[in-house]
């Protein structure tokens, strides 16, 4: 691939003075270059992503935006049939399709319009109020829901000088009796059991979140608790786990992503992302978007993305947007 | 208060599948407070039919069990606190 005929998108996360070198990065953008250089560059630099949006994707973000409204609905002293009634009546506005007049249909008998405000329903009776996972109330009177950071990274790029940012958004800050943790909604059409959980540790996303607590947020965030819940046609289930970080965990985890940021560097300054064929199968559990595009001659490829994929900024310094 | 001899509403019993697929099949620009109050009774509904036949199902069968020693991972000391 002819990495630099292509233009690069204006995008705030980037180094003005080196094209391609990303200076403030989130653990998507992280975890996209550890997973494939070649993946983190057509989707993080270029900003393709494939045109058929992926059911899960839209669950998973739909699920999110209904807790987060749930708990500013209740920051802002609603009750939980009132924080109830106002997610359900928002769900099903963004699941209405006015163009068409008619309901979301996302093709898949797990994950669709009333199984995700069933889920929903099911999840915030059972950890919605009264939950012993209390958000933290910030200094301002704030519930410490929706959180953007960013903070040093400890590394400088030596092809420019700039200082690395780690950056991203958090759901929320929660205390457990007196430890704190960051809590997140995860949703699967698989079993809920010790495998699912054990698949955090290490996890990119998980071991960046809990620095962001303890840096961003002078917090001694002890981990991650991820309410997982699992959508089934008739019914779902719900699990909680607890992923918790030693200080000696968040350390490695920093020193491998200096490592990391330096072949990130390395990339933009050679102009140069290569391709980790061995993971063209399972890119966040699934079939790469791109083996369509990998797999064609170089010549072939920026043709191929342009007529099978769209493009869009993923800019973590912007609001969030994200999964 | 419940007044003997008028006839009752029962929003579980209304809020039935047929109805809850009548209104949620409605552009919900125009629901009511109500409305919503319908659907999220027949989405509880749901869950105790669920959690009935949760509870009659085979033991083991349909659950993945997990390892002693995986299971101990996820800090079951504090597991009452995290509602589990």
């Amino acid at each position: 691939m002819s990495e630099h005929k292509i233009e690069f998108p204006a995008n705030s996360s980037f180094s003005p003075q080196l094209p391609g070198l990303q200076v403030a990065v989130d653990s998507t953008s992280l975890g996209a270059y550890k997973t494939c250089p070649r993946f983190y560059y057509l989707s993080i630099v270029q900003g393709w992503q494939s045109r058929h949006t992926s059911v899960h994707l839209v669950f998973g973000i739909l699920a999110h935006t209904g807790r987060e409204h749930y708990d500013h609905a209740k920051a802002a002293g609603k009750s939980h049939e009132e924080a109830l009634s106002l997610v359900v009546g928002l769900l099903l506005k963004l699941t209405w399709n006015k163009e068409l007049s008619r309901p979301w249909d996302s093709g898949d008998s797990n994950k669709n319009r009333l199984t995700l405000l069933r889920t929903m329903v099911w999840y915030l009776d059972k950890y919605g109020d009264n939950d012993s996972l209390e958000t933290v109330i910030l200094a301002n009177g704030k519930p410490a829901v929706e959180l953007s950071f960013r903070f040093g990274f400890d590394y400088q790029f030596k092809s420019t000088g700039e200082r690395a940012i780690a950056c991203g958004h958090l759901d929320r800050l929660a205390r457990l009796n007196e430890e704190f943790y960051i809590p997140d909604l995860k949703t699967s059409a698989h079993s809920i059991d010790a495998g699912f959980f054990s698949k955090f540790s290490p996890d990119n996303q998980f071991s960046m979140y809990t620095l962001a607590g303890k840096v961003a947020f002078a917090t001694p965030v002890k981990g991650v608790i991820v309410d997982a819940a699992q959508i089934l046609v008739n019914g779902s289930r719900f699990q909680r786990g607890l992923i918790s970080r030693s200080q000696d965990q968040i350390d490695e985890w920093l020193d491998d992503s200096h490592q990391v940021l330096s072949e990130m560097e390395n990339s933009a300054v050679t102009g140069h992302w290569r391709m980790n064929d061995k993971a063209c199968h399972s890119i966040y559990g699934r079939p790469c978007d791109f083996r369509s595009v990998c797999s064609r001659s170089r010549g072939a490829r920026e043709q191929w993305l342009r007529a099978e994929f769209k493009q869009r900024i993923w800019d973590p310094l912007l609001r969030r947007g994200d999964i | 208060m419940v007044e003997s001899g008028i006839p009752q509403s029962n929003a579980l019993a209304e809020a039935g599948l047929d109805s809850l697929a009548e209104l949620m099949s409605r552009d919900p620009e125009g629901y009511s407070s109500q409305d919503k109050g319908r659907i999220i009774e027949a989405l509880r509904a749901m869950r105790a039919k669920w959690e009935a036949a949760e509870a009659q199902a085979p033991k083991g069968k349909s659950r993945a069990k997990a390892s002693p020693e995986t299971q101990s991972s996820i800090s079951s000391e504090t597991a009452k606190d995290l509602g589990l």
